[in-house]
C-alpha cells in the first residue's frame, strides 16, 4: 500500500526517512494521519522504529577508534608540509612574469634542440637517398639546378648606408640560370653506401654520378 | 504533494564563516583548527569507506590538502563539514580503487573471520567482540554499491542529514531516501544470520 500515490516516493522509504526524523512538519504529519487510520502502516513502523534504532546502536558500538593523539600530530604536520611546499611553489611562480618563465622556456628548449638534431645528424646512420621507381631518364639528369628564385628573397630591412649599394632596377637575367648539371660533377672519391647495379639503376658509362633531383623525389 | 526535508541547523556556522574568510585571505593559522574540528568526522567517514586505520588516514591527509589548496571552490552553499566530507569520501573512493588488490586481500580474511564466527554462534557463551562486530559490519557493507555504501556511511558516519546528502552527492533527496532504504535492507539481510543473539 502507497500512501503517498500523488509523489515519486514509495512508502516504506518515506517511512524509513520518518523513522530517521528526517521528514518536514507537514510530511510527517501526513504519515501519523497514516499510521492512525491503517494498523498494517503502524506495524510496519514499529519495524522500522525497531530496526532504526537497533541500527544506530550496532553501528554506534563499533564505530572505528579514532588514531591517538601522537597520529594526529603526525598527520597535521605531513598535511602541513606539503601545503608548505605547495605555498612556496605558488609564490615562487606567482613572482616570475608570465613572459620571463617563456624566455626562460625558450632559453631551455631552442639550444637543447639544437644539440639534439646536431647529435643526431652525427650519429645516426645515412640513409641511402630515395630511389626512384620509375620515369628515370637522362632528361631529369639534365634539369637545372635553380638556387632560389625572384621571389624567394625579401628585404626586411636595408641600413641607410647600404641602401646606395643597391643596384634597383629588373632582373638582369631573364632566362635561368643554371649554376650546375650532372655532366658538371665527378664523384672522386664517397662512401658506398648502396649498389645502384642491384638496386636496378644503371649508372651513366661516362661515370657521372646519379644525381636525384627534387622532381625525382616527388614521384 | 511535495516532500521537503526537514533541515538541521548548523553549528557555529558564523564562526566558521569567519575562519574561511580568514583562510581565503591567506591566514594559515586557522587551517589547524579546522582541522583539529573536522578530523574524526572525516577519519570515520574514510575509515568505513576504506576498512583500515592506514588507508583511512592516507585518505584524510589527501582531502585536508585537496580542500585547503582549493578552498575557493567552496562556494558556502552547504556547511563546510559538509563539503569537506564530500572530498574525503571521493579522496576515500579513489584510494580505494588504487589499492583494490590489498582491498581484495582484507575482504577474503574478513570472509574467513566472519565464517569462523558464524560457525561457533551456536555454542552457548561465545560472544561476538568488538573487532568481530566491527569486521562482520566491515563485510557487511561490502555488500553495498559504491553508491549506497558512500551513502549510508556519510550519514551514519559522517552525521549528514537527507538533504545534505543530497547536496554533497549531488543527487535528489528521493535517490538519497531509496540508497539509504536499500541499503538498510541489504544490511539487514547480510546480517540477519549473523548477528549475535
Amino acid at each position: 500500500m502507497n500512501p503517498t500515490d500523488d509523489n515519486d516516493f514509495a512508502w516504506p522509504e518515506i517511512l524509513a526517512a520518518f523513522a530517521d526524523g528526517e521528514l518536514d512538519a507537514s510530511t510527517a504529519d501526513m504519515v501519523r494521519r497514516r499510521i492512525r487510520e491503517d494498523k498494517m502502516a503502524q506495524v510496519e513502523l514499529e519495524g522500522q522504529l525497531a530496526f532504526s534504532a537497533c541500527h544506530q546502536i550496532a553501528w554506534q558500538r563499533v564505530q572505528p577508534e579514532l588514531p591517538q593523539e601522537r597520529q594526529w600530530t603526525a598527520l597535521w604536520r605531513a598535511i602541513d608540509r606539503e601545503l608548505s611546499t605547495a605555498a612556496v611553489a605558488n609564490r615562487d611562480r606567482r613572482r616570475t612574469p608570465w613572459f620571463r618563465r617563456g624566455l626562460l622556456g625558450l632559453l631551455i628548449t631552442v639550444p637543447t634542440t639544437v644539440v639534439a638534431a646536431a647529435v643526431m645528424a652525427v650519429c645516426l646512420p645515412h640513409s641511402p637517398p630515395p630511389m626512384p621507381t620509375d620515369g628515370w631518364s637522362s632528361e631529369m639528369v639534365a634539369e637545372v639546378f635553380r638556387a632560389a628564385e625572384m621571389t624567394d628573397i625579401h628585404l626586411l630591412s636595408v641600413r641607410d648606408a647600404d641602401v646606395a649599394q643597391f643596384v634597383v632596377g629588373v632582373a638582369p637575367l631573364e632566362t635561368d640560370l643554371p649554376l650546375v648539371n650532372s655532366q658538371d660533377v665527378r664523384l672522386e672519391e664517397a662512401p658506398v653506401t648502396w649498389d645502384p647495379v642491384e638496386s636496378g639503376l644503371k649508372p651513366d658509362e661516362a661515370g657521372a654520378p646519379l644525381i636525384l633531383t627534387p622532381s625525382v623525389r616527388s614521384r | 504533494m511535495r516532500i521537503i526535508m526537514a533541515s538541521k541547523p548548523v553549528a557555529d556556522a558564523r564562526t566558521e564563516q569567519e575562519m574561511l574568510t580568514r583562510l581565503r585571505n591567506g591566514d594559515r593559522s586557522v587551517m589547524n583548527e579546522l582541522f583539529v574540528r573536522h578530523r574524526a568526522a572525516c577519519y570515520r567517514v574514510a575509515y568505513r569507506l576504506l576498512g583500515n586505520e592506514a588507508d583511512a588516514l592516507d585518505a584524510v591527509q589527501n582531502a585536508f590538502i585537496k580542500a585547503f589548496t582549493h578552498v575557493d571552490a567552496f562556494e558556502g552553499r552547504s556547511s563546510f563539514k559538509t563539503w569537506l566530507l564530500r572530498v574525503v569520501s571521493n579522496a576515500a573512493l579513489d584510494l580505494g580503487r588504487q589499492r583494490g588488490r590489498r582491498e581484495e586481500r582484507g575482504l577474503i580474511d574478513v570472509l574467513d573471520q566472519v565464517n569462523e564466527v558464524s560457525s561457533h554462534q551456536g555454542d552457548p557463551g561465545v560472544q561476538l567482540d568488538r573487532d568481530d562486530l566491527r569486521s562482520l559490519l566491515d563485510q557487511a557493507l561490502k555488500q553495498l554499491s559504491e553508491a549506497q555504501r558512500r551513502t549510508f556511511v556519510l550519514h551514519v558516519d559522517g552525521g549528514l542529514s537527507y538533504r545534505e546528502l543530497a547536496e554533497v552527492l549531488d543527487v535528489s533527496i528521493g535517490t538519497v531516501m531509496s540508497r539509504l532504504f536499500y541499503a538498510r535492507r541489504k544490511l539487514r539481510a547480510f546480517l540477519a544470520d549473523r548477528w549475535p543473539r
